[in-house]
């Protein structure tokens, strides 16, 4: 059971992560794709993909090369730190005390933005930047999530895995349909994402400094429901201030 | 600068309390506290750091 829970939690949280990133990204990429001409604007985003996955392969000897215990250690409180920061915005979000983002609204907003600035004759470097920087924002907040849920070779794999699969498919629903993609619980999904992250986070920085979990990799799924009650309470907690 | 950014989200009293909880869990540990109870001990702490301390104000 335990091998399942850590694999399933993997993919699931990198999934999730994603394809919610994914979203974020596409969106303003097809916005200045709109008003500025594909050409350059593709090759900004691609550009920026070429360099994310420079940035994943050297990452992974670099961190293969750490002792496992100092690994567990600092990735742990790099994903906490993370992680519950990510949390924290969703129940926000969810208390009503922060926006709910809204693609529409981000897409007509990036289209203005791209569309009132100088066209240019040549290459079109505002379209080629901006596509390269949301792409690279983003993308290596997917990087570390890979990185965090995927501590370990099969971690890895299915964290990538998860990860690859919402990508293709936002891509692929990008292509299809030309818009933002609006009808996503985004909102709902980083929740989860954070508290999957707050989970893997906790139980990592734990075995980083000596802690043995009843029922070793199990514990994720105790310390996920955990972490989802606590976000619960701060909801409500924060509802009622509102 | 960016990247002190993109760990604390602009709110470094928040990091500065996880990692506290972090730094407290551990020090419990070295101090006897049983491996079995250490992890409790640790999520915890950090569940009281999340609900205690509020956002920065926008």
């Amino acid at each position: 059971m335990s091998p399942s829970v850590a694999l399933t939690g993997a993919f699931g949280g990198a999934f999730a992560g994603a394809f919610v990133e994914g979203i974020e990204a596409l969106t303003v990429v097809l916005a200045i794709g709109v008003v500025r001409g594909w050409r350059d604007t593709l090759a900004g985003a691609a550009a920026a993909v070429v360099v994310l996955a420079l940035l994943a392969a050297l990452a992974g000897p670099t961190l293969a090369a750490v002792p496992p215990a100092a690994l567990r250690l600092g990735v742990g409180t790099l994903i906490l730190l993370v992680g519950l920061r990510w949390l924290r915005r969703a129940v926000e979000r969810a208390a009503g005390r922060r926006p709910q983002r809204d693609e529409a609204v981000a897409f007509a907003r990036t289209q203005a933005a791209y569309g009132g600035q100088a066209a240019s004759m040549g290459f079109d470097r505002v379209a080629a930047g901006g596509a390269f920087q949301i792409v690279m924002l983003e993308g290596v907040e997917v990087v570390f999530i890979v990185a965090a849920l995927g501590t370990s070779p099969p971690l890895v794999s299915a964290a990538m895995a998860g990860a690859g699969a919402a990508l293709v498919i936002v891509l692929g629903l990008g292509v299809a349909l030309h818009r933002p993609i609006a009808a996503v619980p985004e909102n709902w999904l980083k929740l989860g994402v954070g508290v999957l992250l707050a989970a893997f986070g906790t139980f990592w920085t734990g075995e980083g400094i000596g802690a043995a979990w009843p029922g070793g990799d199990a514990a994720l799924l105790p310390l996920a429901a955990f972490w989802a009650w606590v976000a619960w309470v701060a909801v409500r907690r924060l509802a009622a201030v509102a | 600068m960016r990247l002190w950014r993109f760990f604390t989200g602009g709110d470094p009293a928040f990091a500065a309390a996880v990692l506290a909880a972090i730094v407290g869990a551990g020090l419990a540990q070295r101090a006897g506290l049983p491996a079995a109870a250490v992890g409790p001990v640790l999520a915890g702490a950090l569940a009281l750091v999340f609900l205690a301390v509020r956002p920065r104000a926008r």
